[in-house]
């Protein structure tokens, strides 16, 4: 099982290469806006869940993550590792 | 031949079963069917056209670009419509044709059934009762489907209508969800896409649990039916319908459509990233790859062609989209 914090590293690595043009005023963190800040729109969607499942191996449909929100803008960088983690701990 | 232990062979599908079972359906009973919704609100969230580029739509106000993005929501959401309900079809094939040694794949796919019911209801609800627009669907995504109900192999039915079809249309569908949508519409796009969610679970592990002996069998069809996909996925994204409606003539249409698909990152993704689904479930792509850097665009453009029932366009606006 990774830790958080190698989680959140691979979930940040693979925001680079997914999003190369991001808001140059955000910081690459857990706190980053993936909206507002890595500017997501519906192919990155589709392209950020089939590369985190290559990465951690587990089912990751990263519009769960989109839907269960009220305002998908407030989803962070960490929500993402966060929902990783979650499906990793649930397939195991 | 009936498995007379009712057993499950996976915990992990038993499991997802029960959370198939349990799961609300709720969507029939939102108080938001009895509002009136906001069409213009649902005018002002659309995304860019791909049509942006094209002289006949920079010349149109702004009031009736955002009609025609409108439009095309709305027959894009008609093409998620038709594919859930040929959905319904499909899984009952599968039940049929799924080893019934165990009772994971038979059962899974029943709640599959039950949920593409679910969604195609609420969307045929919403599009023709609520919105009051009705479109055929895309023709090549009508194909698609004659073919895969004539398919023998379950697995490839599954991976084509879940993995391809389905998980690209609500991948990309729910970037809407981005754009403070209409609240019913929203609320149907994710019902849909939590179902969604256990789909991607079980096919996971239907293509984690086929042997290898299997999945070379499988190779040349699946990669066949990857090809086949794709060109309808992308043939469908081309609105003609909706832009015949407002007078474009439909080769600018198509070649400003693919420029604009190319300049987005949009072929790109399904030539190179898409087949990682097939690459998930074990199978090889390279060959796809290189069909799709070779064949995709041309075969979209005949797809489009073939399956294009002639219509009218308006002379005076079709020559200024013909100009560029």
């Amino acid at each position: 099982m990774r830790n958080q914090a190698e989680i959140l590293t691979k979930v940040l690595q693979i925001l680079d290469e997914v999003c190369p043009e991001r808001n140059p005023s955000a910081t690459r963190s857990a706190h980053a806006s993936l909206i507002d800040d890595y500017y997501i729109d519906s192919l990155k969607v589709a392209e950020l869940s089939l590369l985190l499942e290559e990465a951690f191996d587990v089912s990751v449909f990263l519009p769960h993550l989109i839907a269960s929100v009220r305002d998908p803008h407030a989803l962070t960088v960490g929500a993402l590792a966060d929902f990783v983690q979650c499906n990793l701990t649930e397939s195991t | 031949m009936l498995n007379p232990n009712l057993s499950f062979a996976s915990v992990e599908i038993e499991k997802l079963l029960g959370d198939a079972a349990c799961a609300p359906w709720t969507i029939a009973q939102d108080p938001l069917w009895d509002q009136p919704i906001d069409i213009e609100r649902m005018k002002r969230g659309g995304t860019a056209s791909l049509l942006r580029e094209i002289p006949g739509f920079a010349a149109l106000g702004v009031p009736q670009q955002n009609d025609v993005i409108y439009r095309e929501g709305l027959y894009h959401l008609h093409n998620l419509m038709a594919g859930e309900h040929l959905g319904v079809f499909l899984a009952a094939q599968i039940i049929r044709d799924c080893p019934h040694d165990s009772l994971d794949c038979a059962y899974f796919t029943s709640t599959v059934l039950a949920d593409e019911r679910n969604h195609m209801l609420a969307l045929r609800r919403y599009l023709h009762e609520k919105v009051g627009v009705v479109f055929s669907p895309n023709p090549a995504l009508a194909r698609i489907f004659d073919e895969l109900m004539r398919e023998t192999s379950y697995e490839v039915k599954l991976f084509v209508a879940q993995l391809c079809l389905e998980w690209t249309a609500v991948s990309l569908i729910s970037s809407i969800q981005f754009k403070n949508p209409e609240p019913l519409l929203r609320n149907i796009l994710a019902a849909i896409i939590r179902d969604e969610g256990r789909h991607l679970r079980f096919n996971r592990w239907v293509f984690a649990h086929l042997s290898n002996a299997r999945i070379t069998e499988l190779q040349p069809r699946m990669e066949e039916m990857f090809f086949e996909t794709t060109v309808a996925i992308v043939a469908s994204f081309l609105a003609i319908p909706v832009w015949q409606e407002y007078g474009f003539a439909p080769d600018a249409c198509r070649h400003y459509a693919l420029r604009d698909l190319h300049a987005r990152g949009a072929m790109r993704y399904f030539v190179r990233i898409l087949p990682k689904q097939l690459e998930r479930c074990r199978f090889r792509s390279d060959r796809l790859i290189r069909l799709l850097e070779t064949e995709l665009v041309q075969r979209v453009i005949v797809a489009n062609l073939e399956l294009q029932p002639p219509g009218a366009a308006n002379p005076l606006i079709a020559s200024s989209g013909t100009t560029g």
